[in-house]
């Protein structure tokens, strides 16, 4: 075999290779005995078919795999020849015009992506802001606020409506003639939400500082949807006699609220959410530190992407958003199509960030020696068991293995541990300094 | 001229089998042939269509065997075998 290697790129090599005829006719040999081996034909014991008709009936389709199996397999000898790590996709100029013959060579060039140089130089006493641990008053209080908003109600009040409020009226709508048409008893108004066929602008003014026991007509344009066939269009107007105003009010900041929330008074649900909120604001530091470290990582160490790996990674996001988007439902396939056009720059700029990231923590743990054992496996797999067991259901980390083992899942488990033990390791050897008053 | 569209009459299919594969590398070839067909018309039936020399034509008839199907007895057609000798050095190809 000759091999000839070219650098087309920092991460891109092209490789040259021919295949000498003998090792052709070699590998046929041996893909047409086990194919004689393994075809049925009426009139022959199981593998006395011989090759000859073997070749007639069946040559195009095995010389189609011959062919596969002979640029796999001598691409693959090349790079181990050459010191070749290849990463993403591998092209083969020309693989459909490319001839598989017994007697002649096979000559094929291949083009494939390798992993970028990177040596990180110190991914220690990298720079992080210090992150709030501790929740302050204004924090409790905004959640405090935000609970009660959830738990708000609706209630009457003794006070003119305002923009937003509801309003219970009698409705009596009136031809131009001053006929009585439709009537409707206790219906709920919203000012902002118009009846149909009165503008917006009119019906918030007519609403506007409404109270029990006003009368209020409006002038409208019965809607093309109204019950009388015969006054769609035509002008009328709407005679609305208030009874009550409504406003929507968040729940008292009291015990109450707490008791209806399982708490015992509303000191113990300051407290709750005090604590919560502190272990978020951790969560969310530490995240942030990490993210600074990956940043200032890449900004100290520009290295080139192999283009294969990106484009491997965009079309899986985009494949995945469109799946997305399919499932949600009530979007055409054309809009889909425009949808994932929008998306494509974002996507690819998502792509590259991601591959980037994956090469800096294969970096950092390569480097500093970080890796991951089959206990740190193991305990994963246990906490997934654990949160997947329900009530009369206990899942087994074995299971979980098996699962992910058969749906070829454990090495992106082990990546993803990797990762968050990368991570932790940078931001635990990160030089904290106070944020920067902004 | 013989019309050589009668000649595919007389020659039904070849019977390709693991035994008639193995006669073809001493020359002879083996044909299902129609059941009236006789040797001379077997002879000039492969010597046109093939353009090949026949040194001798050996034909059996193959009775129908019994055959049971769904419980109930029947017969598989019966059927005549050629088995052609050519002059040495020529050859068919059967696919």
């Amino acid at each position: 075999m000759e091999v000839q290697v070219a650098e087309t790129g920092p991460c891109s090599r092209t490789l040259t290779i021919t295949v000498p005829p003998a090792s052709v006719q070699q590998h046929l040999d041996e893909v047409y005995k086990s194919a004689s081996q393994q075809v049925q034909l009426k009139g022959f014991r199981p593998g006395k078919v011989p090759r000859k008709l073997v070749e007639q009936r069946w040559g195009e389709s095995i010389l189609a795999e011959a062919k596969e199996q002979l640029v796999n397999r001598f691409l693959g000898d090349a790079c181990r020849d050459q010191q070749i790590q290849p990463i993403g996709r591998v092209s083969v100029d020309d693989y459909d015009k490319l001839e598989v013959k017994i007697g002649t060579e096979l000559k094929f060039t291949a083009k494939v992506d390798v992993r970028p140089q990177l040596e990180i130089k110190n991914a220690k006493g990298l720079v992080v802001e210090r992150y709030e641990t501790e929740a302050t008053d204004t924090d409790v209080d905004n959640a405090l606020a935000e609970v009660a908003n959830q738990k708000r109600s609706m209630k009457k009040i003794d006070e003119p409506a305002q923009d937003g409020d509801f309003v219970k009226a009698d409705l009596k709508f009136q031809d131009a003639g001053g006929t009585i048409v439709l009537e409707r008893k206790n219906s709920q108004l919203n000012t902002r939400i118009p009846i149909a066929g009165a503008t917006p602008e009119a019906f918030a003014k007519a609403l506007a500082g409404a109270k029990p026991g006003d009368q209020i007509a409006l002038d409208i344009t019965f809607p093309d949807n109204f019950e009388k066939d015969a006054l769609r269009g035509q002008a009328g107007q709407v005679h609305i006699a208030v009874h009550e105003v409504l406003r929507i009010t968040p729940a008292a900041i009291d015990d109450a609220l707490a008791k209806g929330l399982e708490f015992g008074d509303l000191a113990a649900l300051k407290d709750d959410l005090r604590t919560r909120i502190a272990s978020e604001k951790v969560r969310v530091g530490k995240m942030r530190q990490e993210e600074q470290c990956l940043q200032a990582l890449a900004t100290a160490h520009p290295f080139d992407l192999p283009g294969s790996l990106v484009e491997e990674q965009q079309v899986a996001s985009l494949n995945t958003f469109g799946n997305r988007l399919k499932q949600q439902g009530g979007i055409s396939d054309d809009e889909i199509r425009k949808k994932l056009e929008e998306s494509k720059d974002e996507a690819y700029q998502d792509a590259q960030r991601r591959v980037r990231l994956f090469f800096l923590i294969e970096a950092v743990a390569r480097q500093h020696k970080i890796f991951v054992t089959e206990t740190d496996i193991d305990a994963e797999l246990r906490n997934i068991a654990q949160a997947n067991s329900k009530d009369g259901q206990q899942v087994t980390a074995a299971q979980v293995r098996e699962y992910l083992d058969k749906n070829k899942q454990l090495g992106e488990l082990r990546l993803g541990l990797l990762e968050r033990k990368v991570r932790d390791f940078l931001r635990e050897n990160a030089a904290v300094v106070d944020k920067k008053a902004s | 001229m013989a019309n050589p569209n009668q000649y595919y009459d007389v020659l039904v299919r070849p019977v390709v089998t693991e035994k008639s594969t193995l006669h073809q590398a001493s020359g002879q070839y083996t044909f299902e042939v129609a059941p009236q067909a006789n040797k001379v018309e077997i002879r000039k039936a492969v010597e046109t269509l093939f353009k090949v020399k026949v040194t001798s034509v050996n034909i059996v008839r193959l009775p129908g065997k019994i055959k049971r199907s769904f419980g109930r007895p029947g017969m598989t057609r019966p059927w005549k075998k050629a088995v052609i000798t050519l002059r040495k050095g020529d050859n068919i190809e059967i696919a």
